[in-house]
């Protein structure tokens, strides 16, 4: 079992978390980044169209440069990151945290007066969002269907529907349609002005629906998905779409699997962790940022929210 | 493990590899006996059982019944049928909570109804109850305290019949129908499927939610299936703790077709309430709907002070087969000599399964088969080891015997790359298979996570194209061909 020792532990080294890291070594402190995954970037790594703005940084950047110099930043600056290393269990014991990751070397021990969750957000599913039916295949959360046709290089339905009230559903219509899926619909529940006009016309260009103030109440199919059942918020009015195929983009839920078990206080009708001004949790010295912190629609403001922490740890 | 081809001829055939078709293979292979088990679904467990709520129940409200004498024997059975099978079975014991004045009443009644019928019970006056269970509604006056209603994992369970009955000889045999039977002086001669012909001088109805298509098949016509939908609500693991036992509320009118539902916990600490009942429209209703979900709650959430029941995690339906005369099971020999029903098994088949399966053996005994004890009988089996509940050096040590032990794949139920492989080579061909087998995306992200991470997995295991990989088997493709 090896052991480490450091004195601020970034968990989760995606889009916040590998910033947040950069910006504590930057400013001094010892940092370690653990990431689960064989590489760092999060969810924004299968995202090509999305920009992140990032205030300090002059112009947006693609994810993929992004990431480029974040990974950059960490090199320089000599932050140890180990990847491919989950952390399953963390232990807070006389003001100090012992964070018990595993990886294909064995157990690995981390010991830091400091902890940040970085571990990001799962994206709102079919159930979060109560829609009624069976559970058929062919409904994927959008970055999972963008993932899947991203690295398999292959069509995940013939005819798809895209329910969404963010950029990155949108993104996702679009490589659906790329990767030669029939799009139908796009479906928000909110009007179209929240969204990105460039991938507005994109889509539009493509002779897409964009369906607006509706939400998805009910799927059907037993085996593949056969088709959904709209209603309009407004008339009430229900329409039927077929369909064999739904990504779902409708924002993120924190990733609370770490923080529940450690006792952080979390609040019921948020579904978030309770946390201070600069992000600090009901645990002294144990910080939630990003997506981790409370739900998100746009990544973006996560990382841009996360910066507050800084302030408090200058 | 599990086998697509059809052997020609065999001692006694199993129509239908769910928890009681299962349990009724592994029960027949402690004899000298040619078993073949056949299922029309990619994998065992998929019928009634997956709809399970998973209690092992410590008796049926009415008395008298089949099923109420076998649920008995079937709870004092599962500890050593859990313990033999390395499954997961937890005793939580079960609360009868009175909330009203006429449920205190029944309540007292049932109290002696229950005692006289020699079942283990205690009375818990308000305040006994409310330390057991602090969240307990403040309206609650008393409970009963069934300490033997226990909780398992219904898949878990049928898996583990079925791996044991293999490792004993029986031949499991998938994604298979039973089209017809050769039926010679009202004795059955052979078992028609859509993979051939399977010789045979006994036949087991255990086909669940089908067990009267079979019948028809044979030509018995005497019995009208009922439909009940039931629907189960699972909730956020993170509100499990916020009670410990099973409770359910004293009902005040006894319906003969359910007990009711519960307020649960699974095996995994995932609270589970439910089920209801409704009349579903035919066997492949197991749509849900927003007043099954309403139902459920209003149900259930009086019962506690404080639920945050926006944390609804997963629901999903279940369709059980009742016989609409007896609202029992229905075992025993039929006219059809050689054709045995073990038929119409709705809750609590689950708990019971054991004795049905050793009742089954005694009836094929009556009738006619020589049973001849197997000297190599093996009754263990060893679940698929998993990290969790490991500490840290037992672990890293895991980790250094295989690595992939240290390839956490499911980040939300820690299930790692070797459970996932492990899984495979056990017979589990889709992805709803591993989720079963594995406890990977079961958690909050229901799979939002690692869905690509298991199909790469599958298909490098397995080497097949992901053309081939299913969620639920044929038809239920994850990807398209152009």
């Amino acid at each position: 079992m090896e052991e480490f020792e450091t004195d601020a532990l970034v968990i989760g080294a995606g889009s916040c978390g590998s910033y947040i890291g950069v910006k504590l070594r930057e400013r001094g402190i010892r940092v370690s980044l653990v990431e689960m995954e064989r590489d760092i970037g999060g969810l924004v790594r299968d995202l090509e169209l999305y920009k992140i703005e990032i205030s300090e940084i002059p112009k947006p950047l693609s994810p993929q440069d992004y990431i480029q110099y974040l990974r950059t930043r960490i090199m320089e600056l000599g932050i140890p990151l180990h990847t491919g290393t989950t952390i399953i269990d963390l232990i807070h014991q006389q003001s100090l945290f012992t964070a018990i990751g595993v990886s294909k070397d064995g157990v690995k021990k981390f010991r830091s007066k400091r902890v940040i969750i970085a571990t990001g957000g799962r994206e709102i599913n079919q159930f979060d969002l109560l829609i009624m039916g069976t559970r058929p295949a062919g409904i994927f959360t959008g970055l999972m269907a963008l993932r899947l046709i991203n690295k398999f290089k292959r069509k995940i339905g013939k005819k798809a529907a895209i329910y969404t009230n963010n950029d990155i559903g949108l993104e996702v219509a679009l490589k659906l349609s790329d990767a030669g899926i029939d799009l139908v619909n796009i479906i928000t529940n909110e009007t179209s002005s929240h969204l990105s006009r460039e991938l507005l016309d994109m889509i539009r260009e493509r002779n897409v629906d964009v369906i607006e103030k509706t939400i998805i109440i009910e799927v059907h199919g037993l085996k593949r998905l056969e088709s959904v059942t709209l209603r309009n918020i407004e008339s009430g009015e229900e329409e039927k779409i077929n369909v064999d195929t739904l990504a779902i983009s409708m924002g993120f839920l924190p990733d609370i699997n770490l923080i529940s078990k450690i006792g952080v206080k979390i609040d019921y009708e948020m579904k978030s962790p309770v946390l201070t001004r600069y992000l600090e949790s009901s645990i002294p010295n144990l910080f939630i940022v990003g997506l981790a912190s409370k739900a998100y629609k746009d990544i973006n403001k996560a990382i841009n929210d996360s910066k507050r922490l800084l302030l408090s740890l200058m | 493990m599990f086998t697509e081809e059809l052997p020609k001829r065999a001692d006694i055939v199993i129509i239908g590899c769910g928890v009681v078709g299962c349990a009724i293979a592994r029960e027949l292979s402690k004899f000298n006996l040619s078993v073949v088990a056949i299922e029309k679904e990619p994998d065992v467990g998929w019928g009634v059982t997956k709809g399970n709520v998973g209690m092992v129940h410590p008796f049926v409200p009415q008395f008298g019944k089949l099923k109420s004498k076998m649920v008995i024997e079937g709870n004092k059975k599962f500890d050593e049928v859990a313990y033999e099978l390395d499954i997961p079975f937890h005793r939580f014991g079960l609360l009868i909570v009175a909330l009203l004045f006429l449920q205190f009443l029944a309540l007292i009644f049932a109290f002696f109804y229950l005692k006289l019928r020699g079942i283990k019970i205690k009375w818990l006056r308000r305040g006994r109850l409310r330390e057991l269970e602090p969240l307990i509604s403040r309206k609650a006056k008393a409970a009963i305290f069934v300490p033997s209603a226990g909780e398992t994992d219904p898949v878990k369970l049928t898996i583990a019949y079925a791996e044991n009955a293999v490792k004993n000889g029986v031949k499991i045999v998938l994604n298979t129908r039973v089209t017809g039977f050769e039926i010679e002086n009202n004795e059955v001669k052979a078992v028609i499927t859509d993979k051939g012909k399977i010789e045979t001088r006994f036949v087991i109805n255990a086909a669940g939610l089908y067990s009267d298509e079979i019948e028809k098949l044979v030509g018995i016509s005497d019995r009208k299936m009922w439909h009940g939908k039931g629907v189960m609500l699972l909730f956020d693991p993170f509100i499990g703790d916020m009670y410990h036992h099973f409770i359910a509320p004293m009902p005040i009118r006894l319906d003969p077709r359910t007990k009711g539902g519960i307020i649960g916990l699974t095996v995994d600490g995932v609270p589970i309430w439910g089920p209801n009942l409704v009349e579903a429209k035919d066997k492949l209703d197991v749509g849900v709907s927003r007043d099954d979900i309403e139902m459920i709650i209003q149900k259930f959430k009086p019962l506690l002070r404080f639920f945050p029941d926006k944390w609804i995690m997963k629901y999903y339906a279940g369709v059980r087969p009742i016989d609409e005369t007896s609202w029992d099971f229905v075992l025993g020999p039929t006219n059809i000599r050689g054709f045995i029903n073990a038929a119409y098994i709705l809750s609590p088949g689950l708990t019971a399964s054991q004795v049905i399966a050793e009742k089954i053996v005694d009836i094929l005994r009556s009738e006619g088969l020589q049973l001849v004890p197997k000297e190599d009988f093996y009754p263990y089996r060893k679940d698929i080891k998993s990290i969790r509940g490991l500490n840290y050096e037992e672990l890293d040590k895991l980790i250094y015997e295989n690595e992939m032990y240290g390839n956490i794949i499911c980040a939300c139920n820690q299930v790692t790359e070797a459970e996932i492989r492990e899984a495979i080579r056990r017979g589990a061909r889709t992805i709803d298979s591993i989720k079963f087998r594995t406890n990977a995306c079961k958690g909050r992200c229901q799979g939002s996570r690692c869905l690509h991470k298991i199909i790469e997995i599958m298909a490098d295991e397995l080497g097949i194209d992901i053309s081939k990989i299913t969620v639920k088997g044929e038809s239920s493709e994850i990807f398209v061909e152009d």
